[in-house]
């Protein structure tokens, strides 16, 4: 049947027309796509500090900025992703833990005040980071957490700012694993504790896969935060670091070096890339479960 | 009749007034001993915090802010108070639970029942209070980096805390609503205000508009049957979304660098050379609001459609082909298919994502300030020609020499109701917040 209708459609000339006009449009939205894409690429092998290129490949090419980046005393690539990777690291953790805890009481316990906790998620997750971004700004500060303790300050706010959104999601996931599994590991004898361990959380493994790559990405996505809190630049993340290339801080502000960014970005940019372009499937499938994340 | 069975109950919650009498009275000796112990110990440990204050002026600090300036730091009283405020409440609600306890027990003898002993005691509050305690350290964790910042806020939205009241040196103090009254009626605030927000709804509307009709278009366009190598296709669309956000804003931020930026170098000398009379110029994307602002749509556009796309594409796939057999069989055109079956089943499936495509681009800092930093500077504005309500709060706290950090937290709130209330019309149909209220 469908096969018929395709031979049928592909025949008359306006099929061919209409098949012809959406090849095009592909084609432009993937050159959009790839365009900048290649340009920051290229530009990374392009050692010349100059920008002023009116072709997209350089007359020269060579790995000099990521050689730069990995050997020069005035490089702190390696401290930066030192820093994120520990902030990562720890966030992924402790929002794992502290999420599948949540997001297992609200799935199988009734309580009282459980209606309620349900929407104070609902508006926290609604809420923007940002509204609270004068009070951690003046917290942190006040508390010495800016001066002193500026990545448990940041990783604290990370875990803390997860919980709502996420226990949603790990909550919708864990509605769908039948009670009855947990009902007849407490007729053998299974506390709550053994319940949750050995029943409940191998079967979300999905969904905690899912948790552990986000919970690992939003440090190194964020800038906002991070910006707004380290002071020092030996604590500066990948983020902030980055953003100091091409805001011109670094070098006293005189000179944009593009070129290193784009070495640095494209280094930390293509994993976390694959990661998406292979796990697509079920970061879509971790998106719908909660049905609510952006 | 009816007297006597209330005995033992109303003696217990008289007694229960004084911690752990209660208990004592039900001869409930080691609850009550705890209950006792806990109480004195909380109080004890609590008290010179609530009454004295450590840095600041304990609970009634928040009602003073500090007296003697340039020894009081009144944001210290601000906080302080706060604390204070939560460890009453919760001393109040150890209190009135032992006293509820008493109560119950006394009427389980009034009943003749036998009270819980020590163990089954532990059994219940291992079993009820199992949920509790899991979720204690989640929600202690949020309320910390989340509630409490946001309460702080609000309550800092009723200061004037700005360069003229910054403590140490000086104090501020409580204004009530002033800086909401200010941010409507007083010509500079309400200026910058209209100005700002005028641009974030302009902002919003085309940036997501942008974003969820160009990813409902190629995902369907990919889907048709005439596409072939559809994994190709999607592998490439997917690329915007897989690079980290804040990696492309700032290469676009060089892309669209007037003098070297890639657009004006290559892009449009492309364009003259394939289109000779349109002799485009070259476009002063970072100097011109009109372009600044083009430029940051589009962008969005290109960030933001790649989500959409994979959304839809999974919809798609859900969507019963019996639908268009049927279509077909009433000789419906393809454009009416779309129009009738396909729209309608997309836009009803991920309704709630779409709503927060809007809520996300209201607050979107990261590229307002990526981008430009909110520029270009309009001449006699407070506020950047391209600065969101998000960045200008960020600017007029952090940036400018005013600090005006009473007003920023008022604008703030002003911010997160509008987010608020476009979000919750929306949330409270979707079925994530039933099946929530059912289980």
């Amino acid at each position: 049947m469908n096969e018929m209708r395709r031979s049928g459609a592909a025949r008359t000339r306006k099929g061919v027309l209409r098949t012809a006009g959406m090849y095009l449009f592909l084609i432009i939205v993937c050159i959009v796509i790839i365009y900048p894409i290649l340009w920051i690429v290229f530009a990374s092998f392009n050692p010349s500090q100059s920008m002023f290129s009116s072709t997209l490949i350089p007359k020269e090419m060579n790995l000099d900025n990521y050689i730069w980046l990995f050997t020069d005393p005035e490089s702190d690539y390696l401290l930066w992703l030192k820093n994120s990777m520990k902030i990562s690291l720890i966030v992924m953790v402790l929002q794992l833990i502290l999420v599948s805890f949540t997001a297992y009481a609200y799935s199988r316990f009734n309580f009282r005040g459980k209606k309620f906790g349900l929407l104070i998620f609902m508006v926290l997750q609604i809420l923007p980071l940002t509204s609270a971004m004068i009070a951690f700004y003046a917290l942190g500060i006040l508390l010495g957490l800016v001066q002193n303790h500026a990545h448990a300050y940041l990783i604290a706010i990370y875990v803390g700012s997860a919980i709502p959104a996420n226990t949603y999601l790990v909550k919708g996931y864990l509605d769908n694993i039948p009670k009855e599994l947990d009902e007849a590991a407490h007729l053998d004898g299974a506390g709550n504790f053994t319940t949750f361990f050995r029943i409940v959380m191998p079967l979300a493994k999905p969904i905690l896969a899912v948790q552990a790559l986000w919970a690992f990405m939003t440090p190194l996505q964020d800038f906002v935060i991070a910006k707004l809190i380290i002071r020092d630049p030996e604590l500066n993340t990948l983020a902030v670091g980055l953003q100091s290339f091409v805001s011109g801080s670094m070098t006293g502000g005189t000179q944009m070096q593009f070129t290193k960014f784009a070495a640095g970005s494209l280094l930390i940019a293509l994993p976390i890339a694959l990661l998406y372009v292979f796990l697509q499937k079920y970061l879509i499938s971790g998106l719908t479960a909660g049905g609510t994340k952006g | 009749m009816k007297q006597k069975s209330t005995r033992h109950q109303t003696a217990a919650t008289l007694l229960a007034l004084i911690p752990g009498f209660g208990h004592f009275y039900n001869r409930q000796f080691w609850q009550g001993g705890a209950i006792l112990i806990i109480m004195a110990a909380y109080g004890f440990l609590t008290a010179e915090a609530v009454f004295q204050g450590v840095q600041g002026g304990g609970l009634a600090g928040l009602f003073t802010l500090g007296t003697v300036p340039g020894e009081d730091h009144s944001l210290f009283f601000l906080v302080e108070g706060l604390l204070s405020l939560v460890l009453v409440a919760v001393g109040i609600g150890i209190y009135l639970f032992s006293i509820f306890d008493a109560r119950k027990n006394g009427r389980l003898r009034d009943e003749g029942k036998p009270l819980y002993s020590l163990r089954e005691q532990y059994k219940s509050v291992m079993n009820r209070g199992f949920p509790y305690l899991i979720m204690a350290p989640g929600l202690l964790a949020m309320t910390l980096a989340v509630v409490f910042p946001i309460v702080t806020n609000i309550l800092l939205s009723m200061t004037n805390y700005n360069i003229n009241h910054m403590p140490p040196k000086k104090l501020f103090n409580w204004v009530g609503l002033q800086n909401y009254i200010d941010m409507f009626t007083m010509d500079s605030w309400k200026n910058a205000l209209l100005h700002t927000l005028s641009w974030t709804v302009i902002w919003t509307v085309c940036a997501t508009m942008l974003t969820i009709v160009l990813g409902i278009l190629v995902a369907v366009t990919v889907n048709q049957k005439e596409i072939r190598c559809k994994r190709f296709w999607r592998t490439i669309i997917i690329l915007p979304w897989a690079v980290p956000a804040f990696i492309s804003i700032l290469m676009f931020a060089v892309f669209f660098n007037d003098s070297f930026g890639a657009m004006n170098q290559q892009v449009i000398p492309f364009f003259n050379k394939l289109l000779p009379f349109l002799k485009l110029e070259a476009l002063p994307w970072k100097t011109q609001v009109g372009f600044t602002r083009l430029a940051l749509i589009l962008i969005q556009g290109w960030l933001g459609f790649p989500y959409i796309f994979v959304m839809v594409t999974g919809v798609l796939q859900s969507i019963p082909s019996e639908l268009y057999e049927a279509a077909q069989m009433d000789g419906a055109s393809r454009y009416q298919q779309f129009r009738r079956i396909t729209l309608p089943w997309i836009l009803s499936a991920t309704a709630p994502v779409l709503i927060t495509q809007f809520t996300f681009n209201f607050s979107n800092f990261n590229i307002i300030y990526l981008f430009n930093s909110g520029g270009p500077v309009i001449a006699g504005q407070l506020t950047g020609g391209t600065d969101l309500l998000v960045s200008w709060v960020y600017k007029i706290t952090t940036e400018s020499v005013t600090r005006e950090f009473g007003m920023g937290a008022a604008i703030t709130v002003f911010v997160s109701l509008i987010v608020m209330a476009i979000a919750l019309t929306q949330y409270i149909r979707t079925d994530a917040f039933k099946g929530g209220n059912e289980r």
